[in-house]
């Protein structure tokens, strides 16, 4: 199967640059420097703790970095206020981890929750909206079950539909087949292809999954000892690359 | 020899006490200046116009918060009213003053007992509710994924819960308060055979719209300090279910201490200012 090309781009849609970051005396990021194209899927790989979805955090705003720019739409997201990102976050959405769906909310209005909260769209209009979402990720028809109706594969599902209600530019994905079985792990994949190629979305994937990123990804980079150590093409990267990423690509780098 | 005695059994713990007494205070500080930020967030939205969801979500915790402390609070303040007119009728026949029962009872009801207890037991059932369900939504990025999409959290969960708080309080003491005089009455006629008009009569004739006042006033502070504390442990919960019930646990401890310590202050001031 064809995979579908980025668009040819010149200036990057997310550029950031020099982030450093301390948490609670602990130094994350010593510096990331990582230009996102539009239109592509970029995998960001890196052991465990070593700060992936620290990044993601930074770049929609729910952490900021100690140091260092994050360049999104002529804004530097890293010295946005917290009333400033509303609008950036219409542009930039996440699918957390364990899809953080909220519990005391039916499935539609999970995924009715941003276009309402921003105001994008009436209540008579929500309907047409949350059944279009959900029937991109394969789930049409269960807007009135509870998330913990729910198998895992399907919250993910959900939280990918209520991450795209408001067409955004760019996805965050944090683990996006973590706690899957294979089956469902093959699907996000496919997904998130599918929605690279449906809607032309920019995807941003943290995972350690070696089969996301040589099926679901254009660029890959890895994320070791707090900066970017190598980014590109995951089979260039595999047959040419450092030591330490082809290794990582192979399952066998020390951490 | 005997200088190390020394420094492990006297100095050693006494650096160890003074710096984790340090800590402890600079915690509280932290503690008391985040709870003052919550604070002003929560004026700031509570000022602000506020849209439907505003109101659906308030009304939703009106009914969580309020109508189901309901029986904790009859039970409470019906058991207290009870047991008070039971010692003093005991306590006052001996000095001849069963017919001050009512009079005390009612006092004592509506000035301290039924304000204090009925917001430490509501508060001990609404703040560990709070926290708990804050806390969990807190460990699975709920609050995170709310920040994300563009709702603020503090104006779609501090908001209604704390708001809640001040209004259900001073309501459900308003109630504990008849129904704790309505169970002193019954067992003052029972135990003392002091007529039931007798007692309504010495409880309208004693008691001052300004003791009713200051008991339930009270109340709206006691409920405010109640639910900006179970919002603010819950949203800052961290590290999974461990943290969770830490959260839940530090929540209601410091809710009630917090209400025993602005008692005393409230009252204080109330019996100046009213």
């Amino acid at each position: 199967m064809a995979r579908p090309q980025p668009q040819p781009a010149h200036e990057p849609i997310l550029d950031i640059r020099g982030v450093r970051t301390v948490l609670s005396g602990e130094v994350v990021h010593r510096r990331i420097d990582l230009q996102v194209r539009p239109g592509e899927s970029l995998v960001l790989l890196g052991p465990s703790g070593s700060g992936k979805s620290v990044l993601l955090k930074e770049i929609i705003g729910l952490l900021r970095p100690t140091a260092g720019e994050i360049w999104f739409g002529g804004q530097d997201l890293a010295r946005l206020g917290e009333e400033d990102f509303v609008p950036v976050r219409r542009q930039i959405s996440m699918l957390f981890q364990g899809a953080a769906l909220f519990d005391g909310l039916s499935v539609f209005d999970n995924v009715a929750f941003p276009l309402r909260e921003q105001g994008l769209a009436g209540e008579e209009e929500l309907p047409r909206i949350v059944e279009e979402k959900l029937s991109l990720v394969g789930l049409s028809g269960i807007g009135e079950k509870w998330p913990a109706q729910l198998s895992g594969g399907m919250r993910k599902r959900v939280g990918l539909a209520r991450a795209i209600a408001t067409d955004p530019r760019v996805i965050l994905y944090d683990e996006p087949s973590t706690g899957l079985d294979p089956t469902n792990t093959r699907r996000i994949n496919e997904l998130i292809r599918h929605l690279q190629a449906k809607i032309g979305v920019t995807s941003f994937i943290v995972t350690h999954e070696l089969s996301t990123v040589f099926s679901a990804c254009d660029r890959a980079a890895l994320l070791w000892n707090g900066e970017i150590a190598a980014c590109g093409p995951p089979e260039e990267l595999r047959a040419s690359g450092p030591d330490i990423v082809r290794r990582f690509l192979e399952g066998t780098a020390p951490l | 020899m005997i200088d190390d005695v020394v420094e492990d059994v006297v100095f050693k713990p006494v650096r160890t006490g003074v710096t984790d007494l340090g800590s402890r205070a600079a915690g509280f500080l932290e503690w008391i200046a985040e709870l003052s930020y919550l604070l002003a967030s929560f004026c700031k939205h509570l000022a602000h116009r506020w849209d439907r969801r505003d109101f659906t979500l308030f009304a939703a915790q009106m009914t969580e918060i309020g109508l189901r402390s309901i029986g904790v609070a009859l039970i409470t303040s019906a058991f207290t009213g009870m047991a008070v007119a039971l010692q003093l009728s005991y306590g006052l026949a001996r000095f001849g003053a069963k017919t001050y029962v009512g009079t005390i009872v009612a006092f004592a009801l509506v000035r301290e007992l039924s304000p204090v207890l009925t917001s430490l037991l509501v508060g001990g059932r609404v703040g560990s509710g709070i926290a708990a369900e804050l806390g969990s939504m807190a460990v699975t990025e709920q609050i995170d994924a709310m920040r994300a999409l563009g709702a603020d959290p503090i104006r779609r969960l501090v908001l209604p819960r704390v708001l809640s708080c001040m209004i259900v309080f001073p309501i459900l003491t308003t109630i504990s308060d008849l129904v704790g005089i309505l169970g002193g009455m019954v067992v003052t006629y029972l135990e003392s055979g002091v007529g039931t008009r007798f007692f309504i009569e010495a409880v309208t004739r004693s008691l001052k719209v300004q003791d009713v006042a200051s008991g339930v006033a009270k109340t709206v502070f006691f409920g405010a300090c109640v639910g900006l504390i179970a919002c603010h442990s819950g949203i800052n919960t961290r590290g999974g279910t461990v943290g969770l019930g830490n959260a839940v646990k530090k929540t209601v401890v410091s809710a009630l201490v917090v209400i025993l310590v602005l008692d005393f202050l409230l009252s204080k001031i109330f019996l100046l200012v009213l």
